[in-house]
C-alpha cells in the first residue's frame, strides 16, 4: 500500500462559467479505499466529481492523482490516467448497442487480447449485459443501463472510479446488488469515490466518507462513526437506526 | 421506355456525385452538428486542383487525382480552423452563419482569382468511350464513378460500424462530454472526420469534372444544396442513407426535367426542394436511421 | 401634476417629431449624388434590419428566407408601379388587364407589396410550425431559391431573366426615412407590449410560452406577417431606388447582409439593428468603387469582384468569435437616455 494517496483535492474553487459551485473542497481517497461524498441535493457533490475530470471551470486549488497535479490536463488525458467516470443518468450510448457501449468505452486498451478478457469479466460480472449485447442500449432498463454504465467504466481496468448517484431510480433488489458488486469490484483493487442519496448503502461499503454542506465539506470520518453520527442523519431525514 | 432507362442510367453519375458529397456531409453533420455551408467550396477546391494538374500543367492522372485530394483536404482544414474551430460548441445557427461566411468568402475568392467561366476539364482516354447494350448507351465513365461511389460508401460504412474510430465517432455524435471521459480526444476525431468528409468533397469535384468534362468558380453553390439536403432526406448521420438518397436526387432530378414540357426546364432546381419539404412532412427523421439524438 | 407631466412628455414627442422634420428637410436640400444613395441605403436598411430582428431573433425562428419574400412584394408592387406603356407595349406581358392598365402613386403600390409579401411570410409560418432550429433555416433557403426561379421562369408573367425596368423614381428621402423613424417607434413600442414580450417569450422558450397560454400559431403568424411586411417594403423602396428588378435581385448576398447588420449590431436589438445597418452600408459603398477598380498614383489596380463580400464574411465570422451578442447584444438606448444626452439635460426619469 502507497503511502501516497490516490487522490487528493486540495483548496479546491470551482463552477461553471462565474458562477462557483464548490469552495475550498479538500478530501483524499487512498489506494484500494471506497470513499462516499454525502450531502442533499445542490451541494456541490456532482461539480466536485466533474472537476477531477475537468468539466467545470477551476478557479483555485490543486488535484493530486498519484502524487501528480493533473488539475490542468484536458478529460480525455485524465481518463487515459486510469479514472473513469460513471455520471448521474448513466450516461450511456443510446445510439449504440450494449456491446458497442463496451466496446466503447474500451477505446483506451491497447490489445484485442485485453479486451476479449475484460468484457468477459464485465459479462461474468452482469450476465444479463451479454444476453442483450446486440441491443440498443437506449432500450435498456434503468437498472440494466446503471450495469451497462459500471460495466462500461470498468472494462479499461481503471485504477480509480467514480460514481455518481448509482442506485437513482432503482428497485431495492437491483440497489442491493449494486452495492455488493462495488464491494466486489474494489476487492480486485479498483478505488472508488462514490456519490449516493442513499447514505445507508453507501457508507455500509464505504471505508471513509465527507459530508458535504453549500459547496464545502463539513464533516467528515470514518464510515462507521459517520452512519452513527446525528449530524448524518439529519440531513436524510428517514434513514432508520442501523 | 428504352429513353427513361437511358435517362436513369446517365443520371447515375450526376446521383454519384450527389452521394459523395451528401455522404462527407452528413458525417460532418452527424457528428459535430455542422451544417457545413462551405462544403461546396472544398468540392470545388478539389476540382480546382485536379483541373491545374490535369488541363493546365498537363501531367498524368494519378498525380490529378492526389493533388485534387490534397486539394480539397487542406482547404477543408483551413475553413475548419478558421471558421468552426474557434466557434466550436456556439450551437447550430452560429455554425451554420460561419459556414456561410467562410463559403461566400471562398467562394468570391476564386472567383476572384479564376474568374467564373467554365473551364474544360481533360481527362484520360481510359475514361471515354461507350459500351452498348442493345439500344442502350453505357458511358465507360458514368461505370467507374458509379463503382467507384458505392466502393466508398462500403469502406466508410465499415469504417464507421466496425472500427474503433467509428464507435469513437458515434460517441461524440451523441454525448461528446462522455466520450471525452472515455478517454476519446474528441478534437482528433473532429478532426479526422473533417479530413475524410473532405477528401470525399475532393473526390466528387474531380469526378463532376470527368463526368461534365468541364469545372467552374461557383460549382459549389448548387451542389452544398444538394448535398445537404442528400444528407437530411438519407438521415443525419447515416452514411448508407446519404448514398441512397444522392442516388434519389440524382435520378429523380433527371427524370423531373425529362417529363416537363421544355420552356419549364428551369424549374430543375425546385425538385430537390420539393423532395425536401415532402420528406420533412412525412418523415423529418429522414428514410434512413438518424445516428444522432 | 400628471396632465402637466402629460403635456410636457406630448412636447417632448412633438419637439422631436419637429426637429427631426427639419433634419430630413435640411438633408433633402443639400445631400446629392453619393451621399444620398448613402443615406437613403442606410435607411432602406434600417428597415430590413429591424424587420428581421422580429423573427430571426424575437419569436427565435431564423429565416434566410426574406429574399424571396422581398421578390415576391416587389413584383407585386411593380405590377402596379410600371407605366402602362411599358407593361403592354415593350414587354407584352399576360397580366389582367386591370394591371397593364394601371398604374398608381407609390402609397397603394407599397401596400399591395406589403400585403402580398405578408402574405409570403405566412406561408413560411407552415414550415415553422414543425421545423425547428436548423432546418426551418435550411427550408428558408429553399424559399429563396424557390421564388428567384420560379420569377426566372415565368417570362410572361414577370419578364423572365430580364427583368424590369423604367420605374418611375419614386424613392426619396421622405418616403425612406419617414417610414424607417415610424418602424423604429413602432417596433419599439411592440417591444414593450404583450404582443412583443410574447414574441420574445416564444423565442426563450417555446413550449414555455405555450403553457403560459400563449397561442403560438397565432404569434408565428403575426411575427411573420409583420416582418415579411416591412421587409418587403424596404425591398419595394430599394426596387424604385435604383429603379430596375430582377431575380436575382434579393439573393443570397443580400440576405447575408441583412443577417450581418443584426448580428453585428446585436440580435434582437433595435438600435443594435440601426447601428449594424449603419456599418454595412458604409461599409458596402465604401468599398464598392475600390470593386470597380480605380487608378492609384498612377497604376491602374483592377476590378476586384466579391472583395465586398469577402471581407463581410470575414467581418461577421471575426464578430461571431470575439464578441457573439453583436455590439448592443440585447440592449436599447431609451429615447428618454438620448434625448437628454442630446440636451445635456440631468437624467430626470420620472
Amino acid at each position: 500500500m502507497s503511502t501516497v494517496p490516490l487522490l487528493e483535492l486540495n483548496g479546491i474553487v470551482a463552477g461553471y462559467g462565474k458562477m462557483d459551485v464548490i469552495n475550498n473542497i479538500s478530501l483524499r481517497v487512498n489506494q484500494g479505499e471506497v470513499v462516499t461524498l454525502l450531502g442533499s441535493n445542490g451541494v456541490g457533490k456532482t461539480t466536485t466529481l466533474r472537476t477531477i475530470l475537468a468539466q467545470t471551470n477551476l478557479k483555485k486549488g490543486e488535484i493530486r492523482y498519484k502524487g501528480k497535479n493533473i488539475a490542468h490536463f484536458p478529460t480525455y488525458k485524465i481518463a487515459a490516467l486510469g479514472i473513469s467516470y460513471c455520471p448521474e443518468g448513466r450516461g450511456i450510448f443510446a445510439n449504440l448497442t450494449t456491446k458497442e457501449n463496451l466496446q466503447a468505452g474500451a477505446y483506451l486498451l491497447k490489445s484485442r487480447g485485453e479486451f476479449k478478457e475484460n468484457l468477459g469479466r464485465v459479462y461474468s460480472l452482469f450476465p444479463i449485459l451479454k444476453e442483450r449485447s446486440n441491443q440498443i442500449a437506449g432500450s435498456l432498463s434503468g437498472g440494466e443501463q446503471e450495469m451497462l454504465a459500471i460495466g462500461r467504466s470498468l472494462i479499461s481496468s481503471p485504477s480509480l472510479m467514480l460514481l455518481d448517484e448509482p442506485s437513482l431510480g432503482l428497485a431495492p433488489q437491483l440497489v442491493e446488488l449494486i452495492g455488493r458488486t462495488l464491494r466486489e469490484i474494489n476487492n480486485t483493487g479498483v478505488s472508488i469515490l462514490l456519490i449516493e442519496q442513499n447514505a445507508k448503502l453507501a457508507l455500509e461499503i464505504s471505508n471513509y466518507g465527507y459530508l458535504m454542506r453549500k459547496g464545502t465539506v463539513a464533516l467528515e470520518g470514518d464510515a462507521k462513526e459517520l452512519a452513527a453520527d446525528k449530524r448524518v442523519k439529519e440531513v436524510y431525514l428517514g434513514v432508520a437506526e442501523v | 421506355m428504352n429513353y427513361f432507362i437511358q435517362q436513369v442510367m446517365n443520371a447515375l453519375g450526376w446521383g454519384s456525385v450527389i452521394a459523395l458529397l451528401g455522404m462527407g456531409y452528413t458525417m460532418t453533420f452527424g457528428i459535430i452538428g455542422l451544417v457545413n455551408f462551405a462544403h461546396g467550396e472544398v468540392f470545388m477546391a478539389g476540382a480546382f486542383a485536379a483541373y491545374f494538374i490535369l488541363t493546365i500543367y498537363k501531367l498524368p492522372f494519378w498525380l490529378g487525382v492526389l493533388v485534387g485530394l490534397a486539394g480539397a483536404i487542406i482547404i477543408g482544414l483551413v475553413i475548419e480552423r478558421m471558421a468552426f474551430k474557434p466557434v466550436r460548441g456556439a450551437g447550430m445557427i452560429t455554425l451554420f452563419i460561419t459556414s456561410l461566411g467562410a463559403s461566400i468568402i471562398v467562394r468570391n475568392l476564386s472567383v476572384m482569382l479564376f474568374n467564373d467561366k467554365l473551364k474544360s476539364f481533360v481527362f484520360p482516354d481510359f475514361l471515354k468511350g461507350v459500351y452498348l447494350l442493345g439500344d442502350l448507351l453505357i458511358f465507360k465513365k458514368i461505370v467507374v464513378i458509379f463503382l467507384i461511389t458505392v466502393g466508398i460508401c462500403a469502406l466508410l460504412v465499415y469504417l464507421v460500424k466496425k472500427t474503433k474510430i467509428g464507435i469513437a465517432m458515434r460517441s461524440i455524435s451523441y454525448d461528446s462530454q462522455m466520450a471525452q471521459s472515455l478517454g476519446i480526444n474528441t478534437e482528433k476525431i473532429i478532426i479526422i472526420t473533417f479530413i475524410i468528409a473532405s477528401a470525399l468533397a475532393g473526390v466528387a469535384g474531380l469526378l463532376w469534372g470527368v463526368l461534365f468534362g468541364s469545372v467552374q468558380a461557383s460549382m459549389g453553390a448548387l451542389a452544398v444544396v444538394d448535398a445537404f439536403i442528400a444528407s437530411v432526406i438519407g438521415g443525419i448521420g447515416n452514411v448508407f442513407g446519404a448514398m441512397v438518397a444522392g442516388y434519389i436526387l440524382g435520378i429523380g432530378g433527371t427524370l423531373f426535367i425529362a417529363f416537363l414540357p421544355p420552356e419549364l426546364v428551369g424549374l430543375r432546381p425546385l425538385f430537390v426542394w420539393i423532395v425536401f419539404f415532402i420528406l420533412l412532412i412525412l418523415k423529418p427523421s429522414g428514410l434512413f436511421r438518424a445516428n444522432i439524438k | 401634476m400628471k396632465s402637466a407631466k402629460k403635456i410636457t412628455l406630448i412636447t417632448k414627442y412633438l419637439v422631436g417629431i419637429g426637429l427631426l422634420l427639419f433634419v430630413l428637410f435640411l438633408l433633402e436640400k443639400f445631400l446629392s449624388g453619393f451621399w444620398l444613395m448613402l443615406f437613403l441605403l442606410f435607411g432602406i436598411n434600417i428597415i430590413l434590419a429591424i424587420s428581421l430582428n422580429i423573427t430571426n431573433s424575437w419569436i427565435g425562428f431564423f429565416s434566410i428566407g426574406h429574399g424571396g419574400i422581398m421578390l415576391a412584394g416587389a413584383y407585386a408592387a411593380a405590377f402596379f408601379t410600371l407605366p402602362p406603356s411599358f407593361k403592354e407595349g415593350i414587354l407584352d406581358l399576360h397580366l389582367p388587364s386591370f394591371i397593364l392598365h394601371t398604374q398608381l402613386p407609390f402609397l397603394p403600390a407599397l401596400l399591395i407589396g406589403g400585403i402580398v409579401g405578408a402574405a409570403a411570410g405566412i406561408v413560411l409560418v407552415l414550415p415553422a410550425l414543425r421545423l425547428r432550429g436548423l432546418y426551418f433555416c435550411a427550408g428558408t433557403l429553399g424559399f429563396n431559391i424557390i421564388m428567384a426561379t420560379i420569377a426566372e421562369n415565368l417570362p410572361d408573367i414577370t419578364n423572365g431573366a430580364m427583368g424590369l425596368r423604367q420605374f418611375p423614381a419614386y424613392t426619396n428621402i421622405w418616403w425612406v426615412w419617414g417610414i424607417a423613424i415610424l418602424l423604429i417607434y413602432i417596433i419599439g413600442r411592440l417591444k414593450k407590449s404583450y404582443i412583443g414580450r410574447a414574441f420574445i417569450a416564444i423565442g426563450k422558450d417555446q413550449d414555455l410560452a405555450e403553457h403560459m397560454g400563449i397561442n403560438l400559431l397565432k404569434y408565428k403568424a403575426y411575427a411573420f406577417g409583420l416582418s415579411a411586411f416591412f421587409t418587403t417594403i424596404g425591398g419595394i423602396l430599394w426596387v424604385h431606388l435604383v429603379l430596375n428588378l430582377y431575380p436575382t435581385a434579393f439573393g443570397l448576398i443580400l440576405v447575408f447582409d441583412v443577417v450581418a447588420m443584426i448580428v453585428i449590431g446585436g440580435m434582437g436589438s433595435i438600435t443594435g439593428a440601426v447601428i449594424g445597418a449603419a456599418i454595412i452600408t458604409l461599409f458596402t459603398e465604401i468599398l464598392a468603387p475600390i470593386e470597380e477598380g480605380f487608378i492609384l498614383f498612377g497604376f491602374h489596380v483592377p476590378p476586384i469582384l466579391g472583395l465586398t463580400t469577402v471581407l463581410l464574411g470575414a467581418l461577421l465570422i471575426i464578430v461571431l468569435i470575439k464578441r457573439p451578442e453583436g455590439i448592443m447584444g440585447e440592449r436599447e438606448i431609451s429615447p428618454e437616455l438620448l434625448f437628454e444626452k442630446i440636451f445635456r439635460r440631468r437624467a430626470n426619469l420620472n
